[in-house]
C-alpha cells in the first residue's frame, strides 16, 4: 500500500465532498435499511377490457392490464408462480363456466418469459385443460381453435384525472382535466378468441391467483376503488362475483347515497354495479356498459351514472394511439 | 486539538457551508465520471426495462413540474430519494425526501402513501419513535398500507420490542410475500437465534428480487445482505460469491466492496482487504468501514494510516446533529473496541439505551461498561443482550470477555468457544484475541 500523506488524504476528502463523490454517510451498521414494501404490481390488476374485435367481428378481445406504472413503480414482468385468469360466465348466474388461464415461466436472461394458455374445465373447453397456446412474451402467439395471445409491455390505455378524484372529486378545474395516466406503461395480456368459443351474451372478470389463493379480481372499472371502504378492499379482491350482492351491496348503496342519490336510485344502481362482472354481447360493437373497449370513456359514463348527471365527467379523453389490429394497445412510452 | 484534526474540521465545515448554499451542486449533480458508470450498469444488468434511481428522480420531478397539484408524483419523488439515500449512503437524500413529503402533505394531507413514506423517512434518520407513531396512524386508518406496516415492524425491532415486531412482520408476510418482506423475516429469525432459517428467507428474497427483474442497487442490496448472513455464519466462500454478485449488479457498490474487504481480511489477505475498504470509504466514508480499514492498517504495521481512519470515524460520527443521532451507537462501540475515550463510550451507549432498548443497545452498554471495568454492570447488560439467543459471534465474544473479567473461567470458555464456532472470522481485531484467550484458558484448565 503506498503511503498517502495526511494532508493529501484530507485534500482528497475535501475535493471528494465538494464534487459529490463522497456523500455524508447515511447508513448505520446496526440496522437494516430494508427496501420499501409495496403491493406486488405483477398481481395487481389495473383494468379489464372485453370488446368485439375491430378487425374481425366474429372475434372477441379480452384484455387485462397489470403492473401499474410499469418499469417505474412495478416490474415489467409477469409473476412466474401466478395464474392470470379470465373468467367467463355464459349463462348469467355470476359463476364462471370456463376459465382461460395464462401462466409464465421465470424471465430468462433478457427478460423474456414463456407463456402458456390453458382452458378449464375440460367439459366446457373442448379438449380443455390442454394447452391452447404457448410461446414467448412480446410475440403474437396463435391459439388452437383460432385467435391470438400476446403478453407484453404497452402504453397504459386507462385515462382519468386521478388527482382531481383524490382532490375531493374536483373535476375539470377551469374546464380542463389532466390524464394522470398519460405517458405511463402497463403490462397486458391480450387474448383474442372466436366468439363462438365464448358464447353470445357473456359475463367476464379477471383475477390473479398465487399459490391457489386469489390476490386480485376486477371487472368493471373502479368498482373497488370508488365504492368499497379501505377496510373491505382486500375482502373485495379476495371475493367472488356471486357473493358480491351479499357482501358488498351495503357499501355500494352507502357510497351512492353519499354521492347524493335517493334510496331508490341507489338500490337500482347497486343492482347494476353488483355483481362486479363485465357483461358483453359478443355480437355487438356497442360501447360500455356493453363490455368495455379501449377508447370508451368509462369514467365519464360511471361518474355520470352514479352522480345522477351531476358530474358529467373528468374532462379527460384518451391520448393513446390505439390500433384497429391486434394487439390494439399502443406501444409503450 | 491536533493539527490534523483542525485541518479536517475546517475542511469539512467549509464544505458543509458551501453545501448548504448550493445543495444541488454538492450532491445531486455529480461529475459525468461518477454518474456514467451507474447508468451503464442499469442498462446492462437484467433490469428488464426498470428505471434506475436517477431516472426515477427525473421522471417524477418532471411529472410534478408539469402539474403542481401532483402530490402523487411528489410522493414518489420522495420515495426515489429514500432509495437514492440507501444506494449512495448519503444522508442528505433522506432529509430531501422528508422535506418533499412535508411539501406534498400541504397539497394533500391525507394521502396514505405520503404519510407512510414520511414514517419511513423518519425511520431511516433513526427517529424510531416518531416513525412508529406515524406508521401506526396510517396503518390503523388503512390496513392495506403495507409500507406503514413494514415501518411499524422495523421501528418496533429497533426499539427492542421484539414481540410487537414479530406480530407486524407476520402480518406483512401474509399480506405481501415478497423480497422486502422476506428480508425482514430473515432479520427477525436471525435475531431469535435461527441462522439457518434466516439464510433460507434471505435466499428466497434474492430469488424473488431476481424474478422481479430488479436491477442496480435494488438487486445488489439483496445479494449483499445474503453475503452478510453467510459471513456472520462463517461461510466465507458463499459470502464472497454474494458480495461479488452485488458488485456485479451495481458497479462500485460501497457495501459490496467493504464485504469483499471483510472476506479478504478473514482470509489473511490484508493488502487486498485494505484496497477494497479504501475503495469503499472513498465512495462513502462509512464509520464502520473506516474503523475496519484503520484496524487493517494497524495489523499491517501502519499506525499513521490507522490513526487517520480512526480520526475520520470520530468526525463523521459527530459532524452534524443527524450524524450523531445515526452514529451514536457505532461511535460508542468504536471507542470501546479501540480503548479510546471509554467514559464517553459509556455515556453514549447509556444515553441511547434510554430511548432504544434493543439487544445491540444492551451489548454496546455492556461492552462500554467492561471497558470501564464495571464488570458486574457489564454482565447484567450482557444478559439482556443475549436474551433472544441471537447467534452473533460478537455478542458471545463480549460475553466471554466479561465472564473472564469476573473470573468465571468456565463460562468464559463456553462463550468464546461459541463465538468462534459461530464465525471463526467474526472480527479483524478480536477473532485472534478470542482464540488466544481461549488457548490460555484451556492451558490453565489442563494445568
Amino acid at each position: 500500500m503506498k503511503k498517502i500523506s495526511t494532508v493529501a488524504l484530507y485534500s482528497f476528502l475535501a475535493l471528494a465532498l465538494a464534487f459529490g463523490l463522497v456523500a455524508l454517510p447515511a447508513r448505520a451498521a446496526d440496522h437494516l435499511d430494508a427496501p420499501l414494501v409495496k403491493t406486488d404490481g405483477r398481481l395487481d390488476i389495473n383494468d379489464v377490457y372485453a370488446f368485439q374485435s375491430p378487425s374481425n367481428a366474429a372475434n372477441t378481445v379480452l384484455i387485462m392490464t397489470v403492473n401499474p406504472v410499469s418499469g417505474v413503480l412495478s416490474p415489467t414482468t409477469f409473476h412466474p408462480s401466478a395464474s392470470y385468469d379470465f373468467k367467463v360466465d355464459t349463462n348469467g348466474d355470476a359463476r364462471e363456466d370456463m376459465t382461460y388461464k395464462v401462466t409464465f415461466s421465470a424471465p430468462n436472461g433478457s427478460g423474456a418469459q414463456a407463456v402458456t394458455l390453458r382452458c378449464v374445465p375440460a367439459s366446457r373447453c373442448g379438449g380443455g385443460g390442454a394447452v391452447l397456446a404457448s410461446g414467448w412474451t412480446d410475440t403474437n402467439i396463435a391459439v388452437r381453435g383460432g385467435g391470438t395471445l400476446r403478453a407484453d409491455l404497452f402504453d397504459d390505455p386507462f385515462f382519468f384525472d386521478l388527482l382531481a378524484f383524490r382532490d375531493g372529486l374536483a373535476f375539470c378545474p377551469g374546464g380542463v382535466g389532466t390524464n394522470f395516466f398519460a405517458g405511463l406503461n402497463v403490462t397486458a395480456i391480450v387474448l383474442e378468441l372466436p366468439s363462438s368459443m365464448l358464447g353470445g351474451n357473456i359475463g367476464v372478470w379477471a383475477r390473479t391467483e398465487l399459490n391457489s389463493q386469489q390476490i386480485d379480481r376486477m371487472a368493471r372499472p373502479a368498482i373497488n376503488t370508488v365504492f368499497i371502504p379501505a377496510d373491505k378492499k382486500d375482502a373485495f379482491n379476495f371475493g367472488i362475483p356471486r357473493h358480491d350482492q351479499r357482501d358488498f351491496r351495503g357499501n355500494v348503496v352507502g357510497t351512492l347515497l353519499a354521492l347524493g342519490n335517493d334510496q331508490a336510485t341507489a338500490d337500482f344502481l347497486a343492482d347494476i354495479l353488483l355483481p362486479d362482472i363485465l357483461t358483453v354481447n359478443t355480437a355487438s360493437s356497442a360501447p360500455f356498459l356493453n363490455g368495455r373497449a379501449l377508447a370508451n370513456d368509462v369514467i365519464d359514463a360511471e361518474l355520470s351514472i352514479i352522480s345522477g348527471g351531476a358530474i358529467p365527467g373528468d374532462c379527460v379523453a384518451t391520448d393513446s394511439a390505439f390500433t384497429t389490429t391486434f394487439p390494439y394497445l399502443a406501444p409503450p412510452n | 486539538m491536533s493539527q490534523r484534526r483542525a485541518i479536517l474540521l475546517i475542511v469539512i465545515s467549509v464544505l458543509m457551508i458551501v453545501g448548504s448554499y448550493v445543495p444541488n451542486a454538492s450532491r445531486t449533480v455529480s461529475s459525468p465520471a461518477s454518474s456514467e458508470p451507474s447508468i451503464n450498469i442499469d442498462a446492462s444488468s437484467p433490469g428488464f426495462g426498470m428505471k434506475g434511481t436517477d431516472e426515477l428522480i427525473v421522471f417524477w420531478k418532471e411529472r410534478f413540474e408539469r402539474d403542481p397539484r401532483d402530490f402523487i408524483s411528489l410522493t414518489h419523488l420522495a420515495e426515489s430519494h429514500i432509495r437514492k439515500g440507501r444506494e449512495t449512503g448519503d444522508v442528505s437524500e433522506y432529509q430531501k425526501a422528508e422535506a418533499i413529503l412535508r411539501n406534498s402533505l400541504k397539497i394533500n394531507a391525507s394521502y396514505e402513501p405520503t404519510l407512510a413514506y414520511l414514517s419511513a423517512a423518519l425511520f431511516v434518520q433513526h427517529d424510531f419513535s416518531g416513525a412508529l407513531e406515524l406508521a401506526n396512524r396510517v396503518y390503523n386508518a388503512d390496513p392495506r398500507a403495507l409500507q406503514a406496516l413494514a415501518t411499524i415492524g422495523d421501528a418496533q425491532l429497533e426499539l427492542g420490542h421484539y414481540a410487537e415486531a414479530e406480530v407486524a412482520y407476520e402480518k406483512l408476510g401474509e399480506k405481501s410475500p415478497s423480497a422486502p418482506v422476506y428480508t425482514r423475516l430473515a432479520r427477525l429469525v436471525w435475531l431469535h437465534g435461527k441462522p439457518t432459517e434466516a439464510l433460507n428467507w434471505m435466499q428466497q428474497a434474492v430469488e424473488d428480487s431476481d424474478e422481479m427483474g430488479l436491477s442496480g442497487e435494488n438487486s445488489a442490496w439483496y445479494h449483499f445482505q445474503l453475503g452478510e448472513l453467510y459471513f456472520n455464519t462463517g461461510q466465507l466462500e458463499q459470502a464472497d460469491t454474494q458480495y461479488a454478485a452485488a458488485l456485479k449488479a451495481f458497479d462500485n457498490y460501497y457495501l459490496a466492496l467493504a464485504g469483499l474487504g471483510k472476506v479478504r481480511a478473514a482470509e489473511g489477505k490484508y493488502d487486498q482487504a485494505i484496497e477494497y475498504y479504501q475503495r469503499a470509504v472513498n465512495i462513502v466514508p462509512q464509520p464502520d468501514f473506516l474503523a475496519a480499514l484503520g484496524d487493517l492498517y494497524m495489523m499491517t504495521g501502519q499506525p499513521g494510516q490507522a490513526e487517520i481512519q480512526y480520526e475520520t470515524v470520530e468526525y463523521i460520527g459527530t459532524l452534524a446533529a443527524l450524524n450523531e443521532q445515526i452514529y451514536n451507537r457505532q461511535l460508542a462501540n468504536f471507542y470501546s473496541d479501540h480503548n479510546m475515550k471509554v467514559e464517553e463510550a459509556l455515556e453514549l451507549a447509556l444515553a441511547e439505551l434510554e430511548s432504544r432498548k434493543d439487544i445491540y443497545g444492551y451489548d454496546a452498554a455492556a461492552w462500554a461498561h467492561y471497558k470501564n471495568e464495571n464488570y458486574e454492570e457489564a454482565q447484567a447488560f450482557m444478559e439482556q443482550a443475549l436474551a433472544l439467543g441471537t447467534r452473533d459471534a460478537n455478542l458471545y465474544y463480549h460475553a466471554g470477555m466479561i465472564a473472564l473479567a469476573l473470573d468465571d473461567k468456565a463460562q468464559a470458555r463456553t462463550y468464546l468457544d461459541e463465538a468462534l464456532a459461530i464465525n471463526p472470522h467474526f472480527s479483524i481485531l478480536f477473532a485472534d484475541e478470542a482464540r488466544e484467550t481461549l488457548r490460555t484458558l484451556q492451558n490453565a484448565a489442563v494445568k
